[in-house]
């Protein structure tokens, strides 16, 4: 039995447009579970950024839901929410957002400075096995704008990862990389998956579909499927291509 | 018409541009036209109460018929011979002469003033001021009963007295008192800057006063003066002091009298502080304009960055750089010249303020007129100086290629210096706030450098309130501060000043001793009021030495520069019939005479009849027991001097030190808004630059007050930068600039005192501005959804 780690009831997300309104999420219920690399797909607009957005606290909810550890994101306060993202959730972003006057090294330290769970020491002790697991220990104090995307990329992951979040939130983070560097980042997230860490990812991209262990399938605001998946292994990768393929294809993907 | 609508047609385009950017950027815009609001509004009053308290003083001269030069003299010295031979001197048109009796001292309440006081007829030329002192009275002034005076604005200021007060008069040792009835205009000798004083009272009291004097016949001595006004004749081209000097050298009348004066010098004294206030505040109102341009510079730069992409898109429209161009300079200089308009509407309460500020001390009526042609003339070159800057800074848009804007190819503009300031876990914010200062450190250079202007000045008023309440500055000025001062109405001699000090002494240690007389002597054929001192090793001098041996003087700066003396240099100085050479020892500065005068030793005085001093001064350690020894002393030595007791009385006199406050306190207030007003704008610019920024940090989990702490630290830094600069400048320069504006008052080398509090106060007061300023602006912040500024 998976634990669940956040859910959603009744979740609901209107913008004003034009006078009138437009419902991005209509009434959805989700439970995430610990432990699983939960892929969001979509067509565009389908609403997988505002789900994505709306469960981590980034964005508010019209109405409904977001519980995690028994308290309403959706209804709670700036403070709490800022202490949740310093801690409890990690964020990935398709143009990675680094802060352009910090180093790879100090992006990576001060979300674990910030959250002040972890000793000094332990905060660089990790950032340095990070950034060593990333691959970019050797340019740890260029600045982002020194370094490739798919660096900047996998600097983010890092920065990300830093205080052991609960549930990592990543949106489209291959969307801005090319092929090289999207696998790069896949196998460093799948890496991190299998180390028990939680991922909700949104991404129109099959080949990082293929890295989940659960595919939710969004259409006109509402979760339209929802399958389950193994853990990934490189070799299966295209008998898992087929079947994520197919059930793509029923989803009229 | 045809042709003026096909303009607009044309410009249309230009119109819509300029709506939109106004719209889309209004708070820069607003912040322009506020900060040009103070400059306007400050520039047009200084110009109009300047012009309306010149321009009073003028009429008022015409009103009174005021003369040239005016002299009082003895009126037995000026024998019948002297008046026709001045009569006949081909460069004097007219000649006036009045009667006057002089007072040797005058008392009101607890004030004792016995500088030269004379008593003249009432003339109907001397308007009446109404009630509320801001107009002349417009019914015929009643005439004066027997026991009434008109005393003039300096007189009350200097007595503090008002209507219906009496004063009590001493004419040679006779003591008559009358009841204030009112205030006239005189402007030759009204102003409160000028020590000599006319009194006006009827004529039958006037005839009473006579009869008294020549009643009491005392042998060489008389209060019996004439007041002497020369006209130049026409056509006479030389200047009121060449005149007096000419006729001085001709007839020697000037060495005869007690006090002269010339119209220039009257009117100089009369408008002397009022000039110095506004040059100083005309000096801070050009730097404030430097302060806008570096605004406005600022404001372009970051605008045309982040404009980027639309100029490109406007590029690839069809608009013209030169289009885009006026687009920029028009939108700039209508926010301009809208607070020039403001200011200048906003000028008119202030002018009835500042105009009715120095009152008290010129003692003439100024109208409340508003300089218009001036002011629009020196508006309009802070247009086009603004207009020129402008049209520099944006070509750069210029090189903006349509491709690459669109393309969004422009270069990292929120980030300029590799410089890593470390980042410490236990000062997160903080260091995170110098990190964004010190990697970006071009950006700040305009805000730190308009601190630097702001604190420079702040600091320069706090020297001159510093001078006002310290001891030592006016004395190292040339300033005489006491707390125990006597004059002597008897010759005294060395023993009997000695036994004066050990009394003294009883009380407390004497500090410093002054034993000195003033005569006017001609130095050079100028007549130039002299300070003779028995102890002349006490005069501070700022070259050379004090005057030791009886043939030397020394003269402050200005005398050297007007008669073109040097150290070493050998003059003339007359009075009367005698004569006798001395050489410049020294230079040293005074305020007295507004620095034209000079210090001899009385041994060397000796030659002009001057044969003891007639005034003693003690600077005491323990200033709270003068009041206890000016009573012994009055009591023991009753009928030889007179001792007064100055301790807790203010160095300077009340109304200046109003107007300086004023001036202090409209420097502080306009720093802080300029503060404002440049905090706001730059870190609006700042904050839509770094909005992702911003993004990131909040996304991370940093709170708004995180944020806003790091903004608000960040511009205290800027702050602390810019105060340290403006420290320094105001330590190599704020001596020198108050050297060159208060020149006219006698002062040519300031007595610069810092003092930490001297730095402190400024300077926390710009930085907690600048602090609280940047967290209020920073709001914003926490108004936006960390995904909203992610996904921009």
């Amino acid at each position: 039995m998976k634990k669940t780690i956040l859910s959603a009831r009744g979740l609901c997300k209107s913008f004003a447009h034009n006078g009138g309104q437009v419902h991005v999420l209509s009434n959805i219920d989700l439970e995430l579970f610990d432990g699983d690399f939960t892929v969001v797909m979509g067509a565009s607009g389908s609403g997988k950024s505002t789900l994505l957005y709306t469960l981590s606290g980034m964005d508010r909810a019209t109405s409904g839901q977001v519980i995690y550890n028994e308290e309403d994101i959706a209804a709670m306060e700036e403070k709490k929410l800022a202490k949740l993202r310093r801690g409890d959730f990690g964020f990935i972003f398709q143009q990675m957002h680094l802060v352009s006057n910090l180093s790879l090294y100090e992006n990576i330290v001060v979300p674990g400075w910030l959250n002040k769970e972890q000793p000094s020491a332990q905060v660089k002790c990790r950032a340095e096995e990070l950034l060593g697991q990333m691959g970019i220990s050797h340019i740890k104090s260029h600045l982002p704008s020194q370094v490739s995307g798919g660096e900047q990329q996998r600097c983010a992951i890092a920065r990300s990862v830093i205080n052991c979040p609960r549930l990592l939130f990543a949106d489209e983070p291959t969307g801005a990389l090319n092929r090289k560097n999207t696998t790069e980042v896949l196998n460093l997230l799948t890496h991190l998956n299998q180390q028990g860490q939680s991922i909700l990812m949104v991404t129109h991209d099959i080949r990082a579909a293929l890295r989940a262990t659960r595919l939710l399938y969004l259409e006109d605001g509402k979760i339209a499927g929802d399958m389950a998946l193994p853990a990934y292994q490189p070799e299966k990768e295209r008998n898992r291509e087929e079947q994520v393929n197919a059930w793509l294809s029923s989803m009229e993907w | 018409m045809a042709i003026l609508n096909g303009m607009v047609r044309q410009d249309m385009e230009i119109i819509t541009l300029i709506k939109a950017n106004i719209c889309r950027k209004k708070g820069s815009f607003i912040g322009i036209t506020l900060l040009m609001v103070i400059i306007s509004m400050s520039l047009t009053a200084i110009i109009s109460v300047q012009d309306n308290c010149r321009d009073g003083l003028k009429a008022a001269y015409e009103q009174t018929d005021a003369a040239d030069v005016t002299f009082s003299i003895k009126k037995q010295d000026l024998s019948a011979d002297m008046l026709s031979s001045l009569k006949e001197h081909p460069l004097i048109g007219r000649i006036r002469v009045f009667d006057a009796i002089q007072a040797t001292e005058i008392k009101c309440g607890g004030i004792t003033e016995q500088t030269g006081w004379e008593l003249l007829k009432y003339r109907k030329e001397f308007k009446i001021v109404n009630d509320a002192m801001n107009a002349y009275q417009k019914e015929p002034a009643t005439a004066l009963k027997n026991g009434e005076i008109y005393i003039t604005q300096g007189t009350m200021t200097r007595m503090k007295c008002q209507i219906g007060d009496s004063l009590r008069f001493f004419i040679s040792g006779r003591e008559y008192s009358f009841q204030v009835k009112g205030i006239v205009v005189e402007p030759m000798f009204g102003s409160s800057t000028i020590g000599w004083k006319q009194i006006f009272i009827n004529d039958e009291d006037f005839e009473k006063l006579r009869a008294d004097e020549d009643a009491q016949k005392r042998e060489g001595k008389t209060a019996l003066y004439s007041m002497v006004s020369l006209y130049k004749a026409a056509g006479c081209a030389l200047t009121d002091g060449k005149f007096k000097r000419r006729i001085n050298l001709d007839t020697g009348i000037i060495d005869r009298a007690s006090v002269s004066l010339t119209k220039e010098m009257s009117e100089h004294y009369t408008n002397l502080f009022m000039e110095i206030i506004f040059a100083i505040l005309l000096v801070f109102i050009l730097f404030l304009f430097l302060v806008v341009l570096i605004t406005m510079a600022h404001s372009i730069g970051v605008g045309i960055e982040m404009d980027y992409t639309n100029i490109g898109i406007l590029k690839s429209q069809g608009f013209s750089k030169n289009k885009i161009r006026a687009v920029w300079i028009l939108q700039y200089l209508l926010a301009q010249a809208a607070g020039a308009f403001a200011g200048m509407v906003l000028a008119i309460p202030l002018c009835n303020v500042l105009g009715g500020l120095f009152w008290p001390i010129t003692g003439i009526l100024a109208n409340k007129n508003i300089s218009a042609a001036k002011s629009l003339f020196l508006i309009s070159v802070i247009l086009l100086i603004s207009a020129f800057l402008i049209l520099m800074l944006t070509r750069k848009i210029a090189r903006i290629s349509p491709i690459r804007a669109i393309s969004g190819g422009r270069s990292e503009i929120y980030f300029d210096s590799r410089f890593q300031m470390p980042i410490f876990r236990n000062w997160l914010s903080a260091s995170l706030a110098l990190r964004q200062f010190t990697s970006n450190r071009r950006k700040y250079v305009g805000t730190i450098v308009i601190v630097s202007i702001l604190i420079f000045f702040m600091l320069t008023v706090t020297l001159i309130g510093n001078v006002l309440n310290s001891k030592t500055a006016i004395q190292s000025m040339g300033g005489l501060y006491v707390e125990c001062a006597m004059d002597f109405t008897e010759k005294v001699n060395d023993k009997q000043l000695a036994n004066i000090e050990k009394t003294i002494e009883k009380y407390s240690k004497i500090k410093k001793k002054y034993y000195l007389t003033r005569r006017y002597l001609s130095v050079n054929g100028e007549e130039i009021y002299c300070q003779i001192y028995q102890n002349p090793e006490v005069v501070p001098v700022l070259n050379g030495r004090a005057p030791l041996y009886e043939n030397e003087i020394v003269v402050t700066e200005i005398i050297a520069d007007e008669l073109d003396l040097k150290i070493g240099d050998k003059v003339l100085v007359t009075h009367g019939d005698s004569k006798k050479e001395f050489i410049v020892s020294g230079l040293f500065q005074s305020i007295n005479d507004t620095g034209l005068t000079f210090v001899m030793p009385l041994k060397g005085a000796k030659i002009f009849g001057v044969e003891s001093v007639d005034y003693a001064g003690y600077s005491l350690d323990s200033p709270q027991s003068s009041a206890k020894i000016t009573a012994e002393l009055n009591n023991i030595y009753d009928g030889i001097l007179k001792a007064k007791s100055t301790e807790g009385g203010g160095i300077m006199e009340d109304t200046y030190t109003i107007a300086i406050n004023c001036m202090k306190a409209v420097i502080y207030i306009f720093s802080v808004l300029f503060a404002l007003v440049v905090v706001v704008m730059v870190c609006n610019k700042t904050f839509i630059q770094e909005r992702n920024d911003i993004g990131i940090y909040k996304a991370l989990g940093f709170t708004a007050v995180n944020l806003r702490i790091q903004f608000a630290v960040r511009f205290f830094v800027v702050a602390l930068a810019g105060s340290l600069l403006g420290s320094i400048l105001s330590i190599y320069f704020s001596g020198r600039l108050l050297n060159t504006l208060l020149r006219n008052m006698g002062i040519t080398s300031f007595a610069v005192q810092f003092t930490p509090i001297t730095f402190f106060v400024p300077i926390m007061s710009i930085c907690l501005c600048f602090l609280l300023f940047a967290y209020l602006a920073a709001r914003k912040v926490k108004k936006v959804e960390a995904r909203e500024l992610v996904m921009e």
